[in-house]
């Protein structure tokens, strides 16, 4: 089905519309004093963030700015890929999340979620780093592997709907996840050696793109390519622990666990070389580029090129467990771990907030993992009515200052604006962040 | 108001634009390559054929030993019976005055034949008694002058094929308006086996036939046979090959002219052999049931004549002994050409590349000795053989090596490097080595290095290096261009090659590139 841009637009902003609505339907008082009368928490975030643990923005201004990179430049940058891995990658977005009043003001009310998100994500060998920053002459005798590149992108719409259990805070929803279009490509398995004495080499590559779009020349658009979307179903929500006794909470919340139904019709490409040699017989020849070139040794090669058939894969899916411990009733602390969202590896963070007044709260994290190494974060909202306030989270300040020195041993940049409708009264308080219901 | 923040705002923008649109120097960086480009071993098979090459172990020289037949005979001189057409005409009622009507119930011809073969090789006496053919072909064609159809059942008494006489039935059209009836028949003689003795079993080239004719069902009317009417009947044998044959072959006079070649080309520079321990012999083994008289009359190694004390005259060879088709014994003459008196090795000593023979031989010297019981069998034709065996012990002078090799174009910008070409030898005379590159540019650019290998030693191993070095840049690498390597060797006396000599030629390129992104 190709769809285009004008009904996908028309789509988000229907589905815009009607969750605003909700939130706002949810939001009418009523005068019936013994039962929860308002609406759980709303949020609306917008988010675009970006993570990686060896390209320095000094290393990345540098290739902005142009000129010649030397080896002073590089090596930072290639000392860094420890553990053998380069990574970049983050996501832009914008969700939407809300609590309707319960019905006839029991437990449970319903609740829901809106979004959209573009995911990217890119990963290297540092092998494949210094072939192609270094070139192979400081390192033959080495196997260069090169299995484990790829980059992909790929951009998701949610919605979900589901229930929300005002006193524990329980909530779940199921998620219909529309991935509109995408791209990636990778390598599964390759390497590249060379002798020491480069008297003979041997390299094997196997690598493979695919576009989630339907390439059609007949297409009367400049560009021959159609949305070919795919939908999944997954489920997504929240189950917090509080203790009645002690200032600490445990949250674990999921997000779009779930499966991704892909059509067939995507574009892929298929690519396989392989140059192999048992090593260097005493009286006969080596492996060498004449002896492939002339095609007196058998190469491996393959090209397959088609449409993909139907298949199934993971939705991105993310999952968190935090804790929180407030020692006093204006201070917190909070550890979290995360995993999911493309993520290579886990993203721990760990963070003290501070409320000075009912109004104001700052808090300031540390995060490693994820595609990044460590990194700081602060965070800080605005309390501007009894059930709203606006929280802005930036991860690695100083990563903005990009073409300034300031910058030039940061890796990574994020900027989060939410704005939050806290709980009605009648909610139980959810704590955390230092916030809690509007006893109003 | 709002129309001033929106002008800032939009100012804003354009100068954001305009910042981030600031030319910038293109992206560049140096990547440093070490790729290997040809790796050749150069070794005596390179120009010896392994078939002819013996390597020698524990330090001693290797030998060409080439043992191989001249084709002097092939199987077309076994005597076989040639394309043969045997013709008769038998008369239907010699003794009828009248005519009479056919009659239908029995054969009213009933005829035994022998057909004798006569076109056997001329004036040589030869007559066979016994043939066997690997394959064949005969063309049966009857003509008839009967005025009704015939019945015709044919039958070769004396020819088999699987134990079963060769025979075929077939109707003959009845002759119309003066025009004959004509049949004709194809049988396959793969295989047949021919008693050529005859009725009385102690003639020769006789084919034995015997035939019925009887009124054909097919006739709707009777008709009549009268003294006039015959049966023409004509055997044609072709492509008669032999397999085995026995009888006399006759007293024959073969000539033969033949040629081998040790070594096709030329490699090894005027090359001087120490030829002690080498070998040079001819050989024939006679495996047919028939004497041999060989007389060799010309023996050329490279042209040039042998002197031999005993080679050139008649030489007479025995009979095979066969018995029931299996060879029980056969008779070898050998000549040993290096003999005492022979000038052989001094036509050998710049290592030969060719031998020429000629000469004749007579088959049955002494005439029909047998009595009809010479014996041939195409499977064990006589064969002049040459043995010759020359050990590697030999002076050079001159260039063993002329290689090139392509270097394809490579696109590695701004490059600055070098091009090495190793050498590694165990060739146990000093190698002398030239080494051009030359450009696929518009002038042909040539750099030229040379170097000189010390003597390596293939036993115990202990190769000599050397390293050349072109320096390149990106103007002598991008376009490529062609190595062309040079050895030279020059030996003071005889050296001992083991045969495991090589010397291997690599080359690789080291460098930096300089790529640069706009």
């Amino acid at each position: 089905m190709i769809v285009n841009f004008k009904t996908v637009f028309s789509y988000l902003i229907a589905c815009f519309v009607f969750s605003a609505t909700a939130i706002a339907s949810s939001s009418v008082p009523t005068n019936d004093s013994t039962k929860v009368k308002r609406g759980g928490d709303a949020s609306f975030s917008v988010w675009a963030n970006q993570s990686g643990n060896v390209l320095s923005t000094g290393f990345v201004s540098s290739l902005a700015q142009g000129g010649f990179i030397g080896h002073d430049i590089l090596d930072p940058v290639l000392e860094a890929h420890k553990g053998g891995m380069g990574y970049v990658g983050g996501s832009v977005g914008w969700e939407q999340k809300w609590s309707a009043r319960p019905f006839k003001g029991g437990k449970w009310a319903l609740c829901g979620s809106l979004g959209s998100e573009l995911l990217y994500d890119a990963r290297w060998t540092s092998d494949m780093f210094e072939l192609i920053f270094y070139g192979n002459g400081g390192h033959t005798g080495r196997v260069d592997v090169l299995s484990g590149t790829g980059v992909r992108m790929a951009e998701f719409n949610k919605f979900g709907i589901g229930l929300e259990n005002t006193k524990t805070r329980q909530r779940l929803e199921v998620s219909l996840v529309q991935r509109l279009a995408g791209a990636e490509w990778s390598i599964p398995y390759g390497y590249f050696w060379v002798s020491e004495n480069a008297d003979s080499l041997d390299t094997y590559l196997q690598t493979e793109a695919r576009l989630h779009a339907v390439y059609d020349t007949t297409l009367t658009s400049n560009l021959p390519l159609g949305f070919l979307p795919a939908y999944g179903i997954g489920i997504s929500g929240s189950l917090p622990l509080a203790s009645e006794t002690l200032p600490i909470r445990f949250e674990i919340n999921f997000s779009d666990l779930g499966i991704l139904f892909e059509p067939g019709g995507s574009s892929v490409a298929w690519f396989q070389e392989g140059i192999a040699t048992t090593g260097l017989p005493v009286l006969g020849d080596s492996l060498t580029w004449e002896s492939v070139i002339e095609g007196d040794i058998s190469t491996d090669s393959l090209l397959f090129t088609g449409t993909s058939v139907s298949r199934m894969s993971l939705l991105p899916y993310r999952l968190s467990a935090n804790f929180i411990y407030e020692p006093s009733p204006n201070v917190m602390i909070e550890l979290e771990v995360a995993s999911g969202g493309w993520m290579p590896e886990p993203l721990y963070t760990a963070g003290v907030g501070w409320m000075p007044s009912d109004r104001i709260a700052f808090g300031v994290q540390a995060k490693y993992g994820g595609w990044g190494k460590m990194r700081p974060a602060v965070w800080a909202q605005w309390r501007f009515s009894c059930r709203r306030m606006l929280v802005v989270e930036i991860e690695d300040p100083m990563g903005f200052f990009i073409g300034n020195e300031l910058s030039d041993f940061t890796y990574n940049r994020g900027v989060t604006f939410r704005l939050e409708r806290l709980s009605g009264n009648g909610w139980a308080a959810k704590g955390g962040r230092l916030k809690s219901t509007c006893k109003r | 108001m709002l129309g001033k923040t929106k002008f800032a705002l939009a100012f804003v923008i354009f100068l954001t634009a305009l910042y981030s649109c600031e030319d910038s120097d293109a992206l560049s960086w140096e990547s440093e390559i070490f790729l290997p480009l040809v790796d050749d071993n150069v070794t005596w098979s390179s120009f010896v054929p392994d078939s002819l090459l013996v390597l020698g172990e524990g330090g001693e020289p290797a030998r060409l030993v080439y043992i191989g037949p001249f084709e002097a005979f092939d199987s077309e001189d076994i005597p076989a019976l040639p394309d043969t057409t045997i013709s008769n005409t038998f008369s239907m009622g010699n003794d009828l005055t009248v005519e009479v009507p056919a009659p239908e119930d029995f054969p009213f011809m009933d005829i035994l034949s022998e057909m004798q073969v006569t076109n056997l090789v001329e004036n040589s006496g030869m007559y066979l008694r016994e043939l066997i053919l690997s394959e064949g072909m005969m063309t049966f064609t009857v003509e008839s002058t009967v005025d009704g159809i015939i019945d015709l059942s044919y039958s070769l008494t004396s020819v088999t094929v699987d134990g079963v006489a060769v025979g075929f039935d077939m109707s003959v059209p009845a002759a119309e308006g003066g025009v004959n009836g004509i049949a004709t028949a194809n049988i396959d003689l793969t295989g047949a086996v021919f008693d050529m003795t005859g009725v009385d079993g102690s003639s020769e080239n006789m084919i034995n036939s015997s035939f019925t004719v009887m009124n054909s069902p097919l006739n709707s009317d009777i008709f009549y046979i009268s003294n006039l009417d015959s049966l023409n009947v004509k055997l044609e044998m072709q492509n008669m090959m032999l397999d085995k044959a026995r009888g006399y072959f006759g007293n024959v006079e073969l000539d033969f002219g033949t040629e081998v070649s040790l070594i096709d080309t030329v490699p090894v520079p005027n090359p001087i052999l120490d030829l002690e321990g080498a070998i040079a012999k001819i050989r024939i083994d006679n495996t047919i049931g028939a004497d041999l008289r060989l007389n060799f009359d010309t023996l050329l190694v490279d042209g040039e004549s042998v002197i031999h004390p005993t080679l050139y005259g008649a030489h007479d060879i025995s009979r095979a002994q066969w018995i029931d088709g299996t060879l029980l014994n056969y008779t070898t003459l050998e000549i040993d050409l290096g003999e005492s008196g022979s000038n052989i090795f001094d036509l050998m000593e710049t290592f030969p590349e060719k031998f020429r023979m000629a000469g004749s031989a007579q088959i049955n010297p002494y005439g029909d000795i047998s009595f009809g019981n010479d014996y041939a069998d195409v499977d064990y034709i006589p064969d002049l053989e040459l043995e010759v065996e020359i050990p590697f012990r030999m002076g050079l002078d001159g260039v063993v090596l002329e290689e090139s090799y392509a270097i394809d174009p490579m696109e590695f910008p701004n490059f600055d490097g070098r091009l090495l070409i190793d050498l590694t030898s165990t060739f146990p005379v000093e190698v002398i080595a030239d080494v051009s590159y030359v450009v696929n540019d518009i002038d042909g650019t040539i750099v030229s290095v040379d170097t000189e290998l010390d003597a390596g030693s293939s036993y115990p191993e202990m190769p000599a290096h050397a390293l050349l070095i072109i320096p390149l840049n990106q103007a002598i690498i991008e376009p490529g261009g062609n190595v062309f390597v040079n050895l030279t060797v020059r030996t003071d006396g005889a050296q001992t090659f083991t045969g495991y000599e090589n010397i291997r030629v690599q080359v690789r390129i080291e460098g930096t590139q300089l790529i640069e992104v706009e």
